[in-house]
């Protein structure tokens, strides 16, 4: 015998059977009993630490495969590339490029979506003016004396090294009681000196997308267009998976390699599924061609995994302008309402200024008490003033939005189209995502909100190029007809939101059986790398 | 020839294939929770023989 295999299975019996034939009866009995099986347990535990040091010697050696190129720099050149882009993208302006919306939508929902601090978005506000050269101090925040009161002591705090804002905490609850509007009123304030800044905002924006330019060599918004294209496919074609990423998926558990052992129904019905039967699956050059339409299928069906988690947005934007679309005879930018609005606003905000020119400037008379009264109504008229601004910059905000709206809307508009509108607005992207999936907290918008950005500045989306946002369009017919070329057997159904997960689990074992079958390694290799990590993982869990 | 206890661990390892090698240390390690499994309960100190 010189198998080690056949030598332990016998042995095993063997000593299994001398077991089973020992007495037990007495106490001398269960000693030797005892004895044996400790005996046995310390061979066979010597048996498995010699093997498990021999197999990890062996795994080590067959994991040693190429790790893929470092893309650490094509990923920098992505993010510089979209950041150009950002800072020139000519739907938007200085206020979404700020940033400002951003805090404009958190500040607005401070309540509704119960943000933890205040402090924060403030000092997000200052931070930004700050960084365009714009030093805020506590004479800017005069849009009511509440606002100006606990923005000086707000401002003290943030000068002040240890930036202890208990006190502001204070002031804070003193002045709420007054003036429970007070978050509102800080809003505002921002908002008017966002309007006032107006200018030095857009120098500063300028200066970032000019050095931004510098940078990274692009000279308009269609060339960062064309460049990040170009390196999205680099990026793509450098970050495809390799031997090693697969050997990890395995080792993790995030795939069962066992799937894909050429003995596992799973991988047979993969193929059978997906592949049309006359299809011979040893000829080479066309299993290449189909690996390579599946890595693309892969891609398209990433892009209508996102169709369909934001469909109900699109569905939404749908049902707001379709009437406007069906009377909407020529293309037009109205931006009349928007600009009334505004003046309205200017207006406002200038007797506002007046009201609190009078508090400030406000001295003793002759009889103090007709003086508190009224310096107590002034105050309270300031308040009527500064709700009815509220509501002013509410409608502002709709018409703002509805603005830009109708410069791109019309009966062609494309779902590629409101993706970009969305992503260059990200206030009103939030507030319609908030709404249309009724979320409570800021991290679930966030969490939709992110998403939404990385399908919308994807540049390998190629089906909603063609997908118009007011036309009903079956998408999973589209992809299947295409895809049916290419010797892949797919059906509508495959394709529903549904399935999605296990066709993609079938694409993937096709695609990594087929690299893996190309490589220096074997999914047998594999299995038994991932069977030593377990093992080792188990021993280490015991040595605990 | 017979194989003895001491020389078992140096059978040539390497002949074995992969599945072989996860076989037999499977194999080891349900024979070592079958031992466990065995062991019988020792009765207390003191206790005559029955």
């Amino acid at each position: 015998m010189n198998n080690f295999l056949e030598f332990i299975n016998k042995d095993i019996e063997g000593k299994k059977e001398n077991i089973q034939s020992m007495p037990t009866k007495t106490k001398a009995n269960k000693k030797k009993f005892n004895d044996t099986i400790t005996e046995y347990t310390k061979k066979y535990q010597d048996y498995k630490d010699k093997l498990f040091k021999y197999m990890s010697v062996k795994a080590a050696a067959l994991s040693k495969v190429d790790k893929g190129e470092d893309i650490n720099k094509i990923k920098e050149k992505v993010v510089s590339l979209e950041r150009v882009k950002f800072l020139l993208n000519p739907s938007n302006t200085y206020l979404e490029k700020m940033g400002f919306d951003t805090l404009i939508y958190q500040i607005n929902n401070y309540y509704t979506l119960n943000f933890k601090s205040l402090n924060v978005i403030i000092n997000g506000f200052l931070d930004k003016f700050d960084q365009a050269g714009i030093h805020l101090n506590c004479d800017d925040f005069d849009y009511t004396c509440y606002v100006h009161e606990y923005m000086s002591a707000f401002l003290d705090v943030r000068h002040n090294k240890d930036k202890d804002y208990t006190k502001v905490s204070q002031i804070f609850e003193q002045i709420y009681w007054l003036n429970p509007e007070i978050i509102q009123h800080i809003e505002l304030n921002f908002r008017k000196l966002i309007r006032k800044n107006q200018k030095k905002l857009n120098a500063y924006i300028s200066s970032l997308q000019r050095e931004e330019m510098a940078k990274t060599n692009v000279k308009s918004y269609a060339e960062s267009i064309e460049e990040l294209q170009e390196a999205y496919i680099e990026l793509n074609m450098r970050q495809k998976e390799t031997i090693a990423d697969i050997i990890e998926l395995s080792k993790s558990g995030a795939i069962d390699i066992e799937q894909y052992l050429e003995s596992s129904k799973v991988r047979t019905q993969a193929y059978q599924s997906l592949i049309a039967d006359s299809f011979n699956l040893d000829d080479k050059d066309k299993m290449n061609n189909i690996c390579d339409a599946l890595e693309k299928f892969k891609l398209n069906i990433s892009e209508l995994t996102n169709y369909y988690e934001f469909s109900a947005l699109f569905k939404d934007f749908k049902s707001k302008y379709e009437k406007i679309v069906s009377t909407l005879s020529t293309k037009k930018t109205n931006h009349k309402s928007f600009k009334d609005i505004e003046v309205q606003i200017d207006k406002k905000e200038e007797e506002l200024s007046k009201l609190n020119k009078r508090i400030y400037s406000n001295k003793p008379r002759l009889f103090k008490v007709q003086s508190d009264v009224e310096l107590k109504n002034l105050k309270m008229e300031t308040v009527i003033k500064a709700k009815e601004l509220y509501e002013l910059y509410k409608k502002y905000d709709e018409e703002y939005f509805n603005d830009e709206v109708m410069q791109v809307l019309s009966g062609t508009m494309s779902i590629s189209d409101l993706l970009n509108l969305y992503y260059s607005f990200d206030y009103f992207k939030k507030i319609a995502i908030q709404k249309v999936y009724r979320l409570t907290t800021y991290e679930d918008v966030i969490k939709y909100s992110e998403n939404f950005d990385l399908y919308a500045m994807n540049p390998t989306n190629v089906i909603i190029n063609g997908v118009a946002v007011f036309q009903d369009s079956n998408l999973p017919r589209i992809i299947a007809n295409k895809y049916r070329l290419s010797n892949i057997h797919i059906e509508e159904e495959d394709l529903i939101e549904d399935n999605l997960k296990p066709l993609l689990n079938k694409i993937n074992i096709i695609l990594r059986t087929h690299k893996i079958d190309n490589s220096s390694t074997s999914i047998e290799k594999i299995w038994f790398i991932t069977k030593v990590n377990k093992y080792k993982l188990e021993n280490e869990k015991t040595n605990e | 020839m017979q194989v003895t206890e001491e020389n078992k661990i140096n059978f040539d390892l390497s002949t074995l294939t992969l599945e072989e090698l996860v076989e037999v240390y499977e194999n080891i390690e349900i024979f070592l929770d079958f031992l466990e499994e065995s062991k019988l309960e020792t009765e207390e100190k003191g206790k005559d023989d029955e």
